[in-house]
Order: C-alpha cells, then sequence, then structure tokens
C-alpha cells in the first residue's frame, strides 16, 4: 500500500465532530503542542492570530478536498492505494460500507452499516452468510443491482492472471483460493451464489468474524458488467463508467481535478446533503497547505508537511485520527550467522527503543508510542506490553553472548530514503549505542530499491509500515506466518502458524481473541518485529463541516457529511 | 534548404531509434521493478500484463521475481548459441521486450503507463498543454527581460549601468526557482493575495510560474547578449557601418545586434527543449498540471513506459529545436548558408 509510504511524513488529523458551531476542541488523541488554542470556543468568531481566522473553503465554488495523487485506477477491483480509496468509496458501494467513526466502539460490528445490502443472516458456524439486497438498489444508470452482479465481480477479481492487488482477500470465500491460482476451473466451486435476483448467499472457509467489513472494502464492490464488456479496460473513463455509490464521475483531468455529482438513481439519495464534490490532485503537502490557507480547500485529506508542522498544530481546523497503522523494524532473521538470529538479541534490541521519548522528542508528538504489534481497535487489546527496560535488554543482550555489547558485529539498518525514517533511525541508533553498546551503521535506500532488498531478503533490519485493512488483529498478525508474502524476515514458528490457524477457524469470540492475543505475544518475544509507534493521520478540515469523525482508516463517506451554506 | 532540412530530419528519426534503444535498455538495468509494492499484490500478473517476463533483447535472462501458482512466466522455446552466448530463437524475436515496444511505437501509441490505467499519450497529452504555455511565457520572459538588460550592459560597458545590470543577472542565475517560487507565493498569494497559491484554473495563475520558470533564464540571456555585444561592437564591419556614417541606432539595431544574439539563439535552441518539457520543481511548488514531474516521478515508479515516453517526447523537441536554431542561423549571419 503506497500510502504507508506517504503515511510517515503524513501528519495529524481529528477535525472537529459532528457538532453545530463546531468548537476547534481536538479528539483527546491530538497533541497539545505549546500554545495551542485547545477547546477555545471563540476560536471560531474571534481569531487572534491571522493564521486562525476562519478561512478554509471560502474560494471553493463547491466541497472541495485535496487527493496527494492521480488515482491509479477507478476499478476497485484492482486498486490497493489511499488516494484510489478517497474515490471509490464515494462512487462505488459494497454490501455493507463503514460507518461514520470508529472511536469509542466496543462491539466491532457496529464498524459497518448495510448498504447495498439491508439485512444479513449468518449460519450457526458463522460459515454463510446470506445477503438480502436492496430493492431500490440500482446503479447509476437506473440498471438493477442484483446479487449476480456481486457473483460477477467477484469472479473477475478471482480469474487466475486478473491483475488485482488485493485478490488474496477474496481467499476468505470457500473455493476461491484454488480458483484464483487456477487450481479449479468450476466456479460452481466456489461459495458465491446468488439465490435470486436479490439474494447472495457466501459460504466461507473459516468463521470470519471481520467479513462484514471485508464486504465494506473496495475489492469486494460490485463492478458494472455492462460497462466492462462493453469497453474492457476502458470502463474506468468518465464516459463509460457505471457506479453505484452515492455520487457518480462527473470528470477526471490527470493532475488537476476529479469531479463527482450526486447518482440519482442512489437508493439514499434523498440523506444526500453535499451534491457536488471536487477533489483537487495535490501531491506537494506545502502547496496542499497553501491552497488551505487561501481558502481554496474544505480538508486537506491527509498528510502535512512536517516542516510547517509545528505552527499547523495550533490551527483551529488542525485534527489527529487515529490510525490502524504501526510503524516498526522489521528483522531478517534468514541470515547465516548473523547475530539477530537468536530472539533475545531482537528482545534486547527492542526493549532498548525509549519509544516515548523519541515519539515526544523527535517526532513531536504527532505519533502514538507502540507497545505492541497490533494497535488499539474496537473488540481487541494487546495483552503484551513492549516497555522500555534497559536492565533486562542488557541482561539478554548479555545472555546472547554479548555482555555490554561487546563483539557484537556491525549490523545495519535499511531505511527508504526520507527525512521522519531518518530522524527516527538516528534516534534508535543513539538509544542502542547508548543503553546496550551496539554499533549499527544507517543506509537509506530509495523507494523502489528499498522494496527489493526486502522483498529478496537483503538486509539486516529494515524500517516498515503496515497499515490494517479492516478491524481485526489478524490483519496484522496472519502476515508472519511460515512464508506468508508478506513476512519477508525468513521467520517460522511452529506455534505462531498454529495459533493463526486455530484463530481462524475458532467460532467462539473470547477464544479467537485469545488465541490472537498470545500470538501477538510470541510475535513480540520470539518473532521478527519490533513495534516503534502507530500512526495517526493529520489533517485540516474546516470546523463547518457537520459529520465528520476520526476514523483508524481514514475512510470517510461524504455521504455522512454537511457543509452549511 | 529544403533538402538540407529533408537531410535532417531523416538523420533525427535515426538519432531517436539509438536513444530509444539506449533507454530502453537503461531503464531496464535499474534496480526493482514497476510491479513491486509494499504489500504483496499480485505481482505475476502485473509483470505478464507488462510482458516484463520476456527478455529485453535477444540475450535471454529469466525474470528476477518468482511467479506464483496460476500465473507462470514466458519460457523461450529455443534457444541457440552465438559466439559462446545463449540466444533467443530468430523466430521469437519478435517476443522481445524491444521488438514488442518498437511494435507499439510504429502503431502510434507510447504504450500503457505501468502505473495507471492511463496511456503515455493521455498523460503526456493531459499536461503538455500547460506545461508548453508555461514554457512558452517563461521564454518570452526571457528574451524580454533578457535581450534589452544584456543590450544596455554591453553599450554601457564598465558603467554604473552595466554593474547593476549584471548583478541583477547574477542574483538571477544563482537564485534557484525552489527559493524564488515559494518567495514569491509567499508574498504575492498568502500575503497580498493578488494571485492564487497552488494549481491552474485561469490565465492569470500561470504569471507567478512563468515569471519563475523565466527569470533563470532571463539572466542567462542576458549575460550572454552583453558578451556577445561586447564582442560584435568591435568588430571591423562594425567600423565600417559606423566609418560610413550610419545612425548608432541603426549599427546597433541592424548590424551589431544580429552578431550578438547568435550565441543567444544557439542557447535559446536547448533551453526551449527544456522550458517546453516543464520544470518539477516550478510544478511541483505551484502544483501545476504539467509533465515535468512525470520526468522524475515516473523513474521513482519504475514506470518504463512513461520514462520513455518522457525521453522520447524531451529528444524530440532537442533534436527539432537545435534544426531550427541552425536554421535561423542563415538568417542572422549571412556567411551560413546550406545549401549546395
Amino acid at each position: 500500500m503506497i500510502a504507508i509510504k506517504r503515511m510517515t511524513t503524513a501528519l495529524a488529523v481529528m477535525t472537529c465532530l459532528a457538532v453545530v458551531g463546531c468548537d476547534s476542541k481536538k479528539t483527546d488523541t491530538a497533541p497539545k503542542a505549546e500554545g495551542a488554542t485547545d477547546g477555545d470556543k471563540g476560536a471560531a468568531t474571534t481569531p487572534e492570530k491571522g493564521e486562525d481566522k476562519f478561512v478554509a473553503g471560502t474560494k471553493a465554488d463547491q466541497f472541495t478536498v485535496a487527493l496527494t495523487a492521480d488515482p491509479e485506477t477507478f476499478d476497485t477491483a484492482k486498486m490497493s492505494g489511499a488516494p484510489e480509496g478517497r474515490v471509490a468509496f464515494q462512487i462505488f458501494e459494497g454490501l455493507y460500507m463503514p460507518g461514520p467513526t470508529t472511536e469509542n466502539l466496543s462491539d466491532p460490528s457496529k464498524l459497518v452499516v448495510p448498504a447495498v445490502a439491508e439485512s444479513v443472516d449468518v449460519s450457526e458456524d458463522g460459515k454463510t452468510y446470506t445477503f438480502k439486497i436492496r430493492a431500490n438498489a440500482k446503479w447509476s444508470n437506473g440498471d438493477d443491482l442484483t446479487a449476480e452482479d456481486f457473483a460477477f465481480s467477484w469472479q473477475r477479481v478471482l480469474t487466475p492472471g486478473f491483475p488485482a492487488d488485493y485478490g488474496q482477500m477474496l481467499w476468505v470465500i470457500e473455493g476461491a483460493e484454488a480458483f484464483n491460482k487456477g487450481e479449479s476451473k468450476d466456479w460452481a466451486s466456489v461459495g458465491v451464489k446468488a439465490k435470486d435476483a436479490k439474494t447472495l448467499e457466501v459460504t466461507l472457509v473459516n468463521p470470519t468474524p471481520y467479513f462484514l467489513e471485508l464486504t465494506a472494502f473496495y475489492t469486494f464492490f460490485p463492478t458494472p458488467k455492462k460497462a466492462i464488456e462493453a469497453h474492457g479496460d476502458a470502463w474506468t473513463k468518465p464516459e463509460n463508467i457505471i457506479t453505484n455509490g452515492p455520487y457518480k464521475l462527473a470528470s477526471y483531468k490527470p493532475q488537476q481535478e476529479i469531479l463527482l455529482e450526486a447518482n440519482e438513481n442512489y437508493w439514499d439519495k434523498d440523506n444526500l446533503k453535499i451534491k457536488n464534490v471536487k477533489f483537487r490532485i495535490i501531491p506537494d503537502s506545502n502547496a496542499k497547505v497553501n491552497a488551505y490557507k487561501t481558502g481554496e480547500l474544505h480538508w486537506t485529506g491527509a498528510g502535512l508537511p512536517v516542516a510547517q508542522i509545528t505552527s499547523l498544530l495550533t490551527h483551529p481546523d488542525y485534527m489527529q485520527e487515529p490510525m490502524l497503522g504501526v510503524y516498526y523494524y522489521r528483522v531478517n532473521v534468514s541470515q547465516k550467522d548473523s547475530p539477530l538470529n537468536d530472539p533475545k538479541v531482537r528482545q534486547a534490541l527492542s526493549m532498548a527503543i525509549d519509544r516515548e521519548s523519541l515519539v515526544e522528542t523527535t517526532l513531536n508528538n504527532l505519533f502514538k508510542p507502540a507497545t505492541s504489534q497490533v494497535p488499539p481497535m474496537p473488540g481487541y487489546a494487546s495483552e503484551t506490553k513492549t516497555g522500555y527496560n534497559i536492565k533486562k535488554a542488557k541482561d539478554l543482550l548479555a545472555e546472547a553472548g554479548f555482555p555490554g555489547g561487546k563483539d557484537f558485529p556491525k549490523v545495519e539498518l535499511l531505511y527508504n530514503t526520507d527525512e521522519n525514517h531518518k530522524l527516527v533511525a538516528e534516534a534508535i541508533q543513539q538509544m542502542w549505542k547508548r543503553n546496550l553498546g551496539v554499533d549499527i551503521t544507517l543506509n537509506n535506500k530509495e523507494w523502489k530499491t528499498y522494496l527489493q532488498d526486502v522483498d529478496t531478503l537483503s538486509y539486516q533490519i529494515a524500517r516498515a509500515g503496515w497499515i490494517g485493512d479492516f478491524n481485526d488483529p489478524m490483519t496484522f498478525l496472519d502476515m508472519w506466518t511460515t512464508d506468508n508474502g508478506n513476512n519477508d524476515t525468513g521467520w517460522s514458528n511452529a506455534e505462531y502458524d498454529e495459533l493463526i490457524k486455530g484463530a481462524m477457524a475458532e467460532v467462539d469470540t473470547t477464544k479467537r481473541m485469545k488465541m490472537l492475543q498470545s500470538a501477538e505475544k510470541l510475535l513480540l518475544e520470539q518473532g521478527p518485529v519490533m513495534p516503534i509507534y502507530y500512526y495517526t493521520n493529520n489533517i485540516l478540515v474546516s470546523r463547518q463541516i457537520k459529520g465528520f469523525q476520526p476514523h483508524n482508516r481514514d475512510v470517510h463517506l461524504i455521504k455522512y457529511m454537511e457543509l452549511p451554506k | 534548404m529544403t533538402r538540407y532540412i529533408l537531410r535532417r530530419l531523416l538523420a533525427s528519426v535515426v538519432v531517436l531509434l539509438v536513444i530509444i534503444t539506449v533507454s530502453l535498455w537503461l531503464t531496464r538495468q535499474a534496480p526493482s521493478n514497476p510491479c513491486l509494492k509494499e504489500r504483496e499484490a499480485n505481482t505475476c500478473a502485473c509483470v505478464k500484463e507488462n510482458a516484463l517476463d520476456r527478455p529485453v533483447f535477444p540475450v535471454y535472462r529469466p525474470p528476477v521475481l518468482e511467479p506464483t501458482p496460476g500465473c507462470e512466466y514466458y519460457e523461450p522455446e529455443v534457444m541457440v548459441e552465438v559466439g559462446g552466448t545463449r540466444v533467443l530463437n530468430p523466430a521469437s524475436w519478435g517476443e522481445t521486450q524491444y521488438v514488442i515496444y518498437l511494435k507499439t511505437l510504429t502503431s502510434g501509441s507510447l504504450g500503457m503507463s505501468m502505473k495507471t490505467d492511463l496511456t503515455v499519450i493521455e498523460t503526456l497529452g493531459a499536461g503538455l498543454p500547460f506545461t508548453m504555455q508555461l514554457g512558452f511565457q517563461a521564454l518570452i520572459v526571457a528574451i524580454l527581460l533578457g535581450v534589452p538588460a544584456g543590450l544596455i550592459a554591453g553599450l554601457r560597458q564598465n558603467t554604473m549601468v552595466d554593474y547593476s545590470t549584471m548583478t541583477v543577472a547574477m542574483v538571477g542565475v544563482s537564485v534557484p526557482s525552489i527559493v524564488l517560487g515559494p518567495l514569491l507565493i509567499m508574498v504575492f498569494a498568502l500575503e497580498l493575495g493578488w494571485f492564487s497559491a497552488v494549481g491552474w484554473d485561469t490565465w492569470k495563475d500561470s504569471l507567478l510560474p512563468s515569471f519563475t520558470l523565466g527569470l533563470y533564464y532571463a539572466a542567462y540571456v542576458a549575460r550572454l547578449t552583453r558578451g556577445g555585444m561586447l564582442e560584435v561592437i568591435r568588430k571591423d564591419y562594425i567600423r565600417t557601418a559606423r566609418a560610413k556614417g550610419l545612425a548608432e541606432k541603426v549599427v546597433v539595431v541592424r548590424h551589431a545586434l544580429r552578431g550578438a544574439l547568435l550565441p543567444v539563439v544557439s542557447y535559446l535552441g536547448p533551453a526551449s527543449a527544456a522550458l517546453m518539457t516543464g520544470s518539477v520543481v516550478v510544478e511541483e511548488i505551484f502544483n501545476l498540471p504539467g509533465i515535468g514531474t512525470h520526468f522524475v516521478r515516473s523513474a521513482l515508479n519504475r514506470d518504463y513506459n512513461l520514462v520513455l515516453g518522457t525521453i522520447i517526447l524531451y529528444s524530440s523537441f532537442l533534436v527539432f529545436l537545435n534544426m531550427v536554431v541552425d536554421v535561423l542561423y542563415t538568417f542572422l549571419d549571412p556567411r551560413v548558408s546550406y545549401d549546395d
């Protein structure tokens, strides 16, 4: 996910919640910079400083949002990035859709709300989902949206050789993996059945508690058979595209703007407050802030410039939203004679990182110190806390045969070229030197080269980031099973694999969570990871907008928002 | 003259073919590839879709990435030994990336971008009008500011006018657009609010970037004009012109300036090619929808087709504008003639 790279330079997020006269109160997660006018209700009307005066969107002719890059595609079956998702979530709609917020939810089932489906029946064993599709669910050209459309779309994603970045997400469906790998040619063997025009039955391999959230993910969205068959790959051009979301794609000018307009065939069109949306493509984060300050934007999307951050923290429209993502170091355990192959060494290194001070002094409190690999999320709390413990770290290192860091070979830390990664790496290099007497060298490589080094295990320790795709610990944990394509460390642990496999098959939610907690504990003690901080999303968003609430995957449906005149 | 131009055009095609061949090979030498992403994605499908599993040239090297179940990579059927190297059977040379690319070119396409859903022509075509307008305006800034400044400085050598003009020009050459751009935005957009800080909706929005881009060239042109003027003004034919009693204005404008502009014109050829293909820095700072950013981003993304597209575009401009410069010489300098 390209978002991960950008996210690191991205700053805080969070706007005022959906309150009339929205004051400039930050969420409890927002950092309080010196001199921040926090919760100052007067800030909106009686600005003290020039930059606090209300300008957001005053020069924009319609609701305007910045996008960090051109979407690579509007085809939901193929896409995988953040700008693509931002647009897709407005113009398409899945069986379920993400709700307005992920904050203060104890029940993970509240994360999504019925969308194309009006209801769902789940079987006892948690493996069969029967969706009832709304009678008035339609495509933007007025055609009826049927269960058959979902079957067609999912078959398209799973067709062997189809370039779907997220195709593996559908492997939770029975028979999907074999079909995708070309082992089975028979689509009927896959657990997707259109019982009738408005009833879709999906059979899963395992009880998958997050399946509803998956149906709210763009790879699971319906794609229009009619347009695809008529235009091939060109179906996503504005003149050909047919969508089913609250908005439809009106026009697209590369590197300039994307215009959306209300879809008059949308089932819930009467509740749509904002009728027109303009996405402006602004890759440079300084240019984005300039555009916001001159009133051309209502919402900066993601990624404020690090260089300007101290001045932006006090901006009344500044918001920091928590993110379902972790910034961590991964350790290659597959090299011969590497000291890093010893779990004690890895643990010692991890314990010698003072995450609190790193986040506070080096990173301006823009992120949250990580105590586990799985960030906090509704319905899950990590059992383990990776803490700062110099004494234990020293002991572990001595046990591993390097008392006081003596004879510890030179180890290299790899990161992709970026100012923020450099700051973090330098701070950690110093901590390891000071706390353990361990010397490491830093090496930075350009993004694609870095990716290749990680992919081919040509590194020792490498910076990494992971943004969860759904609110379940599985999205952070299954990648560390043996030979998983995202493992990229050579780490393999039979007990861990068993725990993940067991959790996948477990119907009982409590037992399942226990297994995942144990797996995470094992991962942190034995595994190839050192979590450093949890990402946050830092943005500027007009305090005039109602209905903008923090979302930990940065999924914001404009459908929920309202912009008073 | 027509024959000369035709000959040049023919030579240009050869030059371009060499450039394409070398560039195609170079892109494939860069580490990593367009299909590699941070999260394991369907790399195999992407590799196949872009024919990256094929040999680049008939010398076959197997693809670096592992194929996945249900997605096998291309395997050449027959290999032959030529001088100790295993090469493809000539019958399968059509399968090489090079030949596939040349075929794409002859069909009038530059291929698909390997990162987005757009073709290379769509991608570059969307930005080119903006970039060319910007470049053209910057060129006008460069000529309108640079030539008179250089002329005056040259005619008043070693006076205050000369020193002050050349100091300004020196500063202009030295201040990079990455400094000038944000300064102009700060003063004229954020403080005074005369212009918008980002984007390009009306013609007015193009003024700040044109100025930012053109100022460097204006300064350089001023220095070249001054140098040319100083050299020419001492020539015999200028003395002759003066001796026969021509007015100073006529001497300067009709005789001296033409000679003095020769170095400027030969500089403006390649400079225009650079201007017409955009500036990464200026486009980023002002968030303009031009093609300059593609030059850098396509390389970072390893978007081979887009990289080649930008190279072909730039080198075509360069070759063409150099030809224009050579033709212009015949008008500026009567001694130059291409008629055999």
